[in-house]
Protein backbone atom coordinates (compact mmCIF):
# COMPACT_ATOMS: atom_id res chain seq x y z
CA UNK A 1 0.00 0.00 0.00
CA UNK A 2 0.78 3.52 -0.93
CA UNK A 3 2.69 5.14 2.27
CA UNK A 4 2.00 9.05 1.71
CA UNK A 5 4.40 10.12 4.93
CA UNK A 6 7.17 7.73 3.27
CA UNK A 7 6.77 9.12 -0.39
CA UNK A 8 6.89 12.84 1.49
CA UNK A 9 9.69 12.39 3.64
CA UNK A 10 11.67 10.61 0.53
CA UNK A 11 10.82 13.69 -1.54
CA UNK A 12 11.86 16.39 0.92
CA UNK A 13 15.11 13.99 0.70
CA UNK A 14 15.64 14.29 -3.10
CA UNK A 15 14.57 18.46 -2.83
CA UNK A 16 17.74 18.86 -0.30
CA UNK A 17 19.84 16.78 -2.21
CA UNK A 18 19.14 19.10 -5.32
CA UNK A 19 20.27 21.91 -3.02
CA UNK A 20 16.87 23.04 -1.31
CA UNK A 21 18.93 23.44 1.81
CA UNK A 22 16.46 25.56 4.02
CA UNK A 23 14.52 23.60 6.89
CA UNK A 24 12.14 26.54 6.23
CA UNK A 25 12.07 26.22 2.77
CA UNK A 26 11.74 22.36 2.66
CA UNK A 27 8.82 22.99 5.49
CA UNK A 28 6.81 25.40 3.15
CA UNK A 29 7.32 23.73 -0.15
CA UNK A 30 6.07 20.56 2.18
CA UNK A 31 2.84 22.40 3.20
CA UNK A 32 2.07 23.43 -0.38
CA UNK A 33 2.36 19.58 -1.48
CA UNK A 34 0.50 18.50 1.45
CA UNK A 35 -2.41 21.20 0.47
CA UNK A 36 -2.51 20.06 -3.12
CA UNK A 37 -2.70 16.38 -1.84
CA UNK A 38 -5.43 17.07 0.50
CA UNK A 39 -7.45 18.86 -2.30
CA UNK A 40 -6.66 15.67 -4.82
CA UNK A 41 -8.07 13.23 -2.19
CA UNK A 42 -10.63 15.44 -1.49
CA UNK A 43 -11.69 15.39 -5.73
CA UNK A 44 -11.60 11.29 -5.11
CA UNK A 45 -7.86 10.85 -6.36
CA UNK A 46 -6.07 7.97 -4.83
CA UNK A 47 -3.38 8.68 -2.88
CA UNK A 48 -0.61 7.71 -5.01
CA UNK A 49 -1.91 9.22 -8.20
CA UNK A 50 -2.37 12.84 -6.24
CA UNK A 51 1.23 12.63 -4.81
CA UNK A 52 2.83 12.13 -8.10
CA UNK A 53 0.52 14.95 -9.62
CA UNK A 54 1.43 17.52 -6.95
CA UNK A 55 5.09 16.82 -7.10
CA UNK A 56 5.03 17.04 -10.68
CA UNK A 57 3.30 20.55 -10.54
CA UNK A 58 5.84 21.79 -7.68
CA UNK A 59 8.55 21.31 -10.58
CA UNK A 60 11.55 19.76 -10.85
CA UNK A 61 13.97 19.92 -8.21
CA UNK A 62 16.88 20.95 -9.54
CA UNK A 63 15.36 23.99 -11.43
CA UNK A 64 13.39 24.92 -7.97
CA UNK A 65 16.62 24.90 -5.74
CA UNK A 66 18.54 26.84 -8.52
CA UNK A 67 15.72 29.66 -8.09
CA UNK A 68 15.80 29.81 -4.30
CA UNK A 69 19.43 29.95 -4.92
CA UNK A 70 18.47 33.03 -7.17
CA UNK A 71 16.29 34.86 -4.43
CA UNK A 72 18.97 34.52 -1.56
CA UNK A 73 20.60 38.41 -1.18
CA UNK A 74 23.46 38.32 -3.38
CA UNK A 75 25.53 39.92 -0.57
CA UNK A 76 24.56 37.60 1.98
CA UNK A 77 25.95 34.47 -0.70
CA UNK A 78 29.30 36.67 -1.29
CA UNK A 79 29.35 37.30 2.52
CA UNK A 80 29.25 33.58 3.64
CA UNK A 81 31.90 32.46 0.89
CA UNK A 82 33.81 34.87 2.38
CA UNK A 83 33.60 34.29 5.92
CA UNK A 84 33.72 30.63 4.83
CA UNK A 85 37.46 31.13 3.39
CA UNK A 86 38.36 32.98 6.30
CA UNK A 87 37.57 29.92 8.37
CA UNK A 88 39.25 27.58 6.07
CA UNK A 89 42.47 30.08 5.80
CA UNK A 90 42.43 30.56 9.88
CA UNK A 91 41.88 26.31 10.08
CA UNK A 92 45.53 25.99 7.62
CA UNK A 93 47.36 28.74 8.88
CA UNK A 94 46.48 27.01 12.31
CA UNK A 95 47.99 23.72 10.91
CA UNK A 96 50.92 24.60 9.25
CA UNK A 97 53.53 24.46 12.29
CA UNK A 98 52.59 21.08 12.89
CA UNK A 99 52.49 20.25 8.99
CA UNK A 100 55.94 21.35 8.62
CA UNK A 101 57.17 19.47 11.62
CA UNK A 102 55.68 16.23 10.57
CA UNK A 103 59.20 15.29 10.08
CA UNK A 104 59.81 15.03 13.78
CA UNK A 105 56.75 15.59 15.79
CA UNK A 106 56.23 16.16 19.24
CA UNK A 107 59.70 15.79 20.08
CA UNK A 108 60.45 16.84 23.78
CA UNK A 109 57.13 16.27 24.96
CA UNK A 110 55.90 13.61 27.29
CA UNK A 111 52.98 11.07 26.36
CA UNK A 112 50.02 13.18 28.63
CA UNK A 113 51.35 16.92 26.94
CA UNK A 114 51.25 14.60 23.81
CA UNK A 115 47.89 13.60 24.16
CA UNK A 116 46.63 16.70 25.48
CA UNK A 117 48.15 18.69 22.62
CA UNK A 118 46.54 15.96 20.21
CA UNK A 119 43.02 16.41 21.61
CA UNK A 120 43.49 20.65 21.77
CA UNK A 121 44.52 20.74 18.07
CA UNK A 122 41.45 18.38 17.51
CA UNK A 123 38.98 20.15 19.15
CA UNK A 124 40.13 23.42 17.68
CA UNK A 125 39.74 22.30 13.87
CA UNK A 126 36.19 20.64 14.90
CA UNK A 127 35.11 24.02 16.92
CA UNK A 128 36.46 25.89 13.20
CA UNK A 129 34.33 24.23 10.85
CA UNK A 130 31.36 23.30 13.11
CA UNK A 131 29.01 26.69 11.99
CA UNK A 132 27.27 24.18 9.39
CA UNK A 133 26.48 21.82 11.90
CA UNK A 134 25.58 24.45 14.63
CA UNK A 135 23.66 26.07 12.15
CA UNK A 136 20.82 23.27 12.20
CA UNK A 137 20.50 23.69 16.52
CA UNK A 138 20.79 27.47 17.11
CA UNK A 139 18.53 29.93 17.52
CA UNK A 140 17.05 31.86 13.99
CA UNK A 141 18.14 35.58 14.65
CA UNK A 142 17.04 37.36 11.40
CA UNK A 143 17.95 40.97 12.33
CA UNK A 144 21.78 41.04 10.89
CA UNK A 145 22.79 43.73 13.29
CA UNK A 146 21.58 41.98 16.44
CA UNK A 147 23.55 39.03 14.83
CA UNK A 148 26.18 40.97 14.63
CA UNK A 149 26.44 42.10 17.90
CA UNK A 150 26.17 39.44 19.91
CA UNK A 151 28.35 37.77 17.71
CA UNK A 152 31.17 40.31 19.18
CA UNK A 153 29.61 39.67 22.49
CA UNK A 154 30.96 36.19 21.70
CA UNK A 155 34.45 36.96 20.42
CA UNK A 156 35.55 39.78 22.57
CA UNK A 157 35.98 38.11 25.86
CA UNK A 158 37.93 35.32 23.68
CA UNK A 159 40.61 37.94 22.37
CA UNK A 160 40.64 39.34 25.62
CA UNK A 161 41.23 36.93 26.76
CA UNK A 162 44.17 35.35 24.48
CA UNK A 163 45.78 38.78 24.75
CA UNK A 164 45.91 38.54 28.78
CA UNK A 165 47.04 34.63 28.23
CA UNK A 166 49.72 35.69 25.56
CA UNK A 167 51.25 39.25 27.43
CA UNK A 168 50.15 38.72 30.86
CA UNK A 169 50.20 35.16 31.84
CA UNK A 170 52.46 33.24 29.84
CA UNK A 171 56.09 35.32 30.61
CA UNK A 172 55.15 34.69 34.09
CA UNK A 173 54.76 31.01 34.03
CA UNK A 174 58.24 28.91 34.15
CA UNK A 175 57.03 25.74 31.61
CA UNK A 176 59.18 23.61 29.19
CA UNK A 177 58.64 24.18 25.39
CA UNK A 178 56.29 20.75 25.84
CA UNK A 179 54.15 22.23 28.66
CA UNK A 180 54.41 25.80 26.96
CA UNK A 181 53.09 24.29 23.56
CA UNK A 182 50.10 22.56 25.40
CA UNK A 183 49.49 25.40 27.13
CA UNK A 184 49.06 27.46 24.08
CA UNK A 185 46.97 25.01 22.23
CA UNK A 186 44.40 25.12 25.04
CA UNK A 187 44.42 28.89 25.22
CA UNK A 188 43.71 29.11 21.49
CA UNK A 189 41.13 26.67 21.53
CA UNK A 190 38.42 28.66 22.72
CA UNK A 191 38.64 31.40 19.85
CA UNK A 192 37.65 28.69 17.56
CA UNK A 193 34.54 27.43 20.23
CA UNK A 194 33.22 31.19 19.82
CA UNK A 195 34.23 31.46 16.60
CA UNK A 196 32.20 28.06 15.29
CA UNK A 197 29.51 29.69 17.51
CA UNK A 198 29.37 32.91 15.78
CA UNK A 199 29.27 31.34 11.78
CA UNK A 200 26.85 28.72 13.59
CA UNK A 201 24.65 31.87 14.21
CA UNK A 202 24.94 33.06 10.62
CA UNK A 203 24.40 29.82 9.13
CA UNK A 204 21.16 29.23 10.89
CA UNK A 205 20.07 32.83 10.01
CA UNK A 206 21.01 31.79 6.05
CA UNK A 207 18.93 28.52 6.47
CA UNK A 208 15.88 30.02 7.84
CA UNK A 209 15.94 32.63 5.46
CA UNK A 210 17.13 31.42 2.35
CA UNK B 1 -15.02 25.24 -29.76
CA UNK B 2 -12.66 28.59 -29.78
CA UNK B 3 -10.18 28.13 -26.78
CA UNK B 4 -7.58 30.89 -26.11
CA UNK B 5 -4.12 29.64 -25.72
CA UNK B 6 -1.86 29.51 -22.54
CA UNK B 7 -0.10 33.13 -21.94
CA UNK B 8 3.62 32.99 -22.86
CA UNK B 9 6.27 32.33 -20.43
CA UNK B 10 7.86 35.50 -20.55
CA UNK B 11 4.45 37.34 -19.64
CA UNK B 12 3.30 35.14 -16.86
CA UNK B 13 7.38 36.31 -15.53
CA UNK B 14 6.39 39.41 -15.81
CA UNK B 15 3.34 39.41 -14.49
CA UNK B 16 3.80 37.53 -11.55
CA UNK B 17 4.76 40.18 -8.95
CA UNK B 18 1.94 42.56 -9.74
CA UNK B 19 -0.66 39.09 -9.61
CA UNK B 20 0.57 38.72 -6.22
CA UNK B 21 0.70 42.09 -4.44
CA UNK B 22 -2.64 42.70 -6.14
CA UNK B 23 -4.17 39.40 -4.77
CA UNK B 24 -2.14 40.29 -1.18
CA UNK B 25 -3.78 43.71 -0.82
CA UNK B 26 -6.85 41.93 -0.42
CA UNK B 27 -5.48 40.30 2.64
CA UNK B 28 -3.22 37.81 4.06
CA UNK B 29 -2.82 34.46 2.49
CA UNK B 30 -0.42 31.71 1.38
CA UNK B 31 1.34 30.30 -1.80
CA UNK B 32 -1.35 27.31 -3.05
CA UNK B 33 -4.19 29.31 -2.27
CA UNK B 34 -2.56 32.48 -4.24
CA UNK B 35 -1.74 29.98 -7.29
CA UNK B 36 -5.38 28.27 -6.89
CA UNK B 37 -7.30 32.34 -7.24
CA UNK B 38 -4.17 33.00 -9.46
CA UNK B 39 -5.66 29.98 -11.88
CA UNK B 40 -9.58 30.81 -11.26
CA UNK B 41 -9.25 34.31 -12.48
CA UNK B 42 -7.10 33.88 -15.06
CA UNK B 43 -10.05 30.95 -16.36
CA UNK B 44 -6.94 28.58 -16.41
CA UNK B 45 -4.55 30.42 -18.80
CA UNK B 46 -2.02 31.26 -16.19
CA UNK B 47 -0.34 28.35 -14.59
CA UNK B 48 2.83 28.75 -12.22
CA UNK B 49 4.90 26.12 -11.88
CA UNK B 50 3.87 25.73 -8.13
CA UNK B 51 7.68 25.34 -6.83
CA UNK B 52 8.83 28.11 -8.44
CA UNK B 53 6.22 30.62 -6.63
CA UNK B 54 8.13 30.15 -3.56
CA UNK B 55 11.00 31.65 -4.64
CA UNK B 56 9.58 35.05 -6.37
CA UNK B 57 7.90 35.22 -2.76
CA UNK B 58 10.97 35.27 -0.66
CA UNK B 59 12.44 38.26 -3.57
CA UNK B 60 9.53 40.39 -2.42
CA UNK B 61 9.83 39.49 0.67
CA UNK B 62 13.96 40.40 0.64
CA UNK B 63 12.74 43.95 -1.05
CA UNK B 64 10.33 44.30 2.17
CA UNK B 65 7.55 44.37 -0.16
CA UNK B 66 6.25 41.76 2.12
CA UNK B 67 6.24 40.22 5.27
CA UNK B 68 5.48 36.28 6.09
CA UNK B 69 4.18 34.45 9.63
CA UNK B 70 3.85 31.06 10.45
CA UNK B 71 0.72 30.05 11.26
CA UNK B 72 -1.52 27.23 11.33
CA UNK B 73 -3.99 25.44 9.05
CA UNK B 74 -7.58 24.69 9.77
CA UNK B 75 -6.44 21.48 10.09
CA UNK B 76 -3.82 22.54 12.49
CA UNK B 77 -0.82 21.97 10.16
CA UNK B 78 2.10 24.28 9.72
CA UNK B 79 1.52 26.95 7.16
CA UNK B 80 3.40 30.42 5.82
CA UNK B 81 1.84 33.38 5.48
CA UNK B 82 2.31 36.54 3.26
CA UNK B 83 0.50 39.65 3.59
CA UNK B 84 1.62 42.72 1.84
CA UNK B 85 3.65 45.71 3.53
CA UNK B 86 3.49 49.85 2.93
CA UNK B 87 6.22 49.44 0.28
CA UNK B 88 4.36 46.48 -1.34
CA UNK B 89 1.54 48.87 -2.12
CA UNK B 90 4.07 51.64 -3.12
CA UNK B 91 5.76 49.18 -6.13
CA UNK B 92 2.06 47.39 -6.81
CA UNK B 93 0.78 51.63 -7.31
CA UNK B 94 4.02 52.03 -9.53
CA UNK B 95 2.94 48.39 -11.55
CA UNK B 96 -0.19 49.14 -12.08
CA UNK B 97 0.28 52.58 -13.78
CA UNK B 98 3.22 50.35 -16.24
CA UNK B 99 0.54 47.74 -16.87
CA UNK B 100 -2.31 50.31 -17.87
CA UNK B 101 0.06 52.50 -19.60
CA UNK B 102 1.04 48.98 -21.61
CA UNK B 103 -2.97 47.80 -21.87
CA UNK B 104 -3.88 51.17 -23.10
CA UNK B 105 -1.46 51.84 -25.96
CA UNK B 106 -2.09 48.25 -27.14
CA UNK B 107 -5.70 49.26 -26.83
CA UNK B 108 -5.62 52.08 -28.57
CA UNK B 109 -3.13 50.76 -31.58
CA UNK B 110 -6.24 47.67 -32.00
CA UNK B 111 -9.13 50.19 -32.01
CA UNK B 112 -7.64 52.09 -34.94
CA UNK B 113 -6.85 49.02 -36.98
CA UNK B 114 -9.69 47.44 -36.47
CA UNK B 115 -12.48 49.49 -36.60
Amino acid sequence: MFDVERAIAEWRQRMSAAGVKSERNLNELESHLRDDLARQLKLGSSAEVAFEFAVRKIGQSDAVATEFEKAAPAKEIRERKIKLLCVVFTGLLYLLPFVLSIPKPWIGFDPIQRWLGISAIVLTILSLFSGSVLGRILPVIPNQRIRTRIQFAFVIPVIVWIAAFGFAILPRLDLTFGQGTVAILWAIAPLAIFGGLTFGLDEAAYRATS
Amino acid sequence: MHSIAMLEKELIAASTEPLILSLLSNGESYGYALIQEVKRLSEDKIEWTDGMLYPVLHRMEARGWIKSRWGKSENGRKRKYYSIKKDGHKALGEKREQWTAISSVLRNLWKEQYV
